[in-house]
């Protein structure tokens, strides 16, 4: 057996240390060389890909690995979430790789089949869309001309084609085709908080100001601020052009139903819990919860959600993801929906009071998405 | 009685929690606006916070670092400075957030953040 030098123990505490601060995960990750690192992120791109095609991806593989997807007719995170995230998913991994041959990468997205779009699919897929966008140096140009019209409004209000700068495209002839009217996204960073235009927009289209935004504004105030603070940690090797966050509302003006949805793109809620200061009042939230499912992405979600908003602890963090809930609180009826990872937390305020849910998801939102929902 | 107004006196948007987050975090707006006015009233003084004018609403990160923050860094006990502040606004949504201060300062210990550096 070989002596235990003094240095390998060194290195073996050095390494425990890391691995107790920042993960596993983390620590793993930034731990391998740069080219072993691309190498595996590259090999797990074609695994990825070719499992999403198998579960009904609709995509077009060239000879040079060249993948051209052909968005289906409905994407509703409702409705259609499997079908939904395996675009998003796809569009992530694809356009994680923009030069090797050797493996996949993202040559075009069609729309032409595409009928329906939620306001929160519709934030997703412009995220992903603008994340390619930037990592191609701008070079992307949508094709619109076989679009169905009420896709093209609804991409044209959410301000889709602001997103390439070489996009020339005329607005929509008649623009009530669609009863959802949607406001302009606001994408914004660590640095650039002001989404100040999006309550400016929203009252300009429902016709009056949405009473209780004070709570909602608190309750994105505190997402931006947990984005600065959690979504993109300095352990990983992040480009700052992909640290943003992604904001919209919808107005359905026929059911007068208002949403208003953020996304980021980030590691999720269920994986900065470990190392954020309000992971030691996690674990004792989820000390009851049997083992097997404690590092349930949904039950870390619902135990993030739930932290004692009373606590008298000296840190006093952990208040921003409950504030979330109080603009549907305040006005007595709507959802709050918090996806991230394979989890999802959903709070129902209705005539019955409050009611909480927690899910699996089948596919991982890879971010945070957070939805509000209440009817004006 | 001295006033702050935070729309006008600091920023329309007052967001986050550290001044690394930016000019418009609470630790900016304790350290270089709130406890240079508290050190400046009389012994009987208070001091009126305008909360609503020109900005849409507080995240509790904010609140929390701007206010019970004071009691934090071991400036002013937290009933003293209860005692110190008044609010006003004319949105009634405001109300909340007069709570939430007035919450995170009672629950604020002195000096607790000296100690936990």
């Amino acid at each position: 057996m070989k002596k235990y030098t003094e240095k390998q123990r060194s290195r073996d505490v050095r390494r425990t240390v890391l691995q107790r601060k920042l993960g596993y995960k983390f620590y793993t990750r930034d731990s391998r060389g740069k080219k072993h690192k691309k190498e595996h992120l590259d090999k797990t791109i074609n695994k990825r890909v070719d499992n999403l095609i198998e579960q009904g991806l609709e995509a077009n593989i060239n000879a040079d690995r060249r993948v051209d997807l052909t968005l289906p007719e409905t994407m509703n995170l409702s409705s259609h979430y499997d079908q939904t995230m395996r675009y998003i998913n796809a569009i992530r991994s694809l356009s994680q790789n923009s030069r090797s041959r050797r493996y996949y990468r993202l040559a075009s997205v069609k729309f032409h089949l595409l009928k329906e779009i939620s306001s929160s699919a519709a934030l997703l897929l412009t995220s992903e869309l603008s994340r390619w966008d930037d990592s191609i140096r701008n070079n992307l140009s949508p094709q619109t001309q076989n679009w169905d019209p009420v896709i093209f409004e609804k991409f044209y209000s959410l301000g889709f084609f602001n997103l390439f700068r070489k996009a020339q495209v005329n607005p929509p002839k008649d623009s009530k085709e669609s009863d959802v009217r949607f406001v302009k996204y606001i994408k914004g960073n660590h640095e650039d908080k002001d989404y100040r235009g999006l309550h400016i927009q929203l009252t300009k289209i429902i016709g009056e100001k949405v009473k209780k935004w004070p709570l909602l504004h608190g309750g994105l105030d505190e997402a931006i601020t947990n984005v600065c603070h959690h979504a993109y940690p300095s352990t990983l090797q992040i480009r700052e052009k992909d640290k943003n966050w992604y904001l919209t509302g919808a107005f359905n003006e026929n059911t007068k139903e208002l949403k208003i949805v953020f996304c980021d793109q980030g590691i999720g809620v269920p994986a900065s819990l470990p190392t954020s200061k309000i992971w030691e009042k996690v674990l004792e939230s989820i000390a009851s919860v049997p083992a097997i499912n404690r590092r349930k992405h949904a039950t870390l979600l619902k135990a993030a959600m739930e932290v004692s908003r009373t606590s008298t602890d000296q840190t006093d963090r952990g208040k921003g993801l409950p504030d979330m809930k109080e603009f549907i609180r305040q006005r007595g009826a709507g959802y709050l929906a918090l996806m991230s990872g394979y989890g999802l937390y959903k709070l129902t305020v209705g005539e019955n009071g409050e009611t909480h849910k927690t899910d699996t998801l089948n596919h991982p939102v890879e971010g945070t998405l957070i939805i509000w929902r209440v009817q004006l | 009685m001295q006033r702050i107004n935070v729309g006008k006196d600091f920023s329309g948007h007052p967001i986050g929690r550290y001044r690394e987050d930016g000019p418009e975090s609470g630790e900016v707006f304790r350290e270089d606006l709130l406890i240079p006015k508290l050190k400046e009233l009389e012994s009987n003084e208070q001091l009126e916070i305008v909360l609503d004018d020109e900005v849409e609403g507080y995240g509790s990160s904010f609140l929390v670092e701007a206010f019970a923050g004071v009691v934090k860094v071991g400036f002013m006990h937290s009933d003293d400075l209860l005692k110190k502040l008044t609010f006003s606004y004319r949105d009634e949504d405001f109300a909340f957030f007069e709570t939430k201060i007035k919450q995170y300062i009672s629950e604020a210990s002195l000096g607790s953040a000296k100690e936990s550096k």
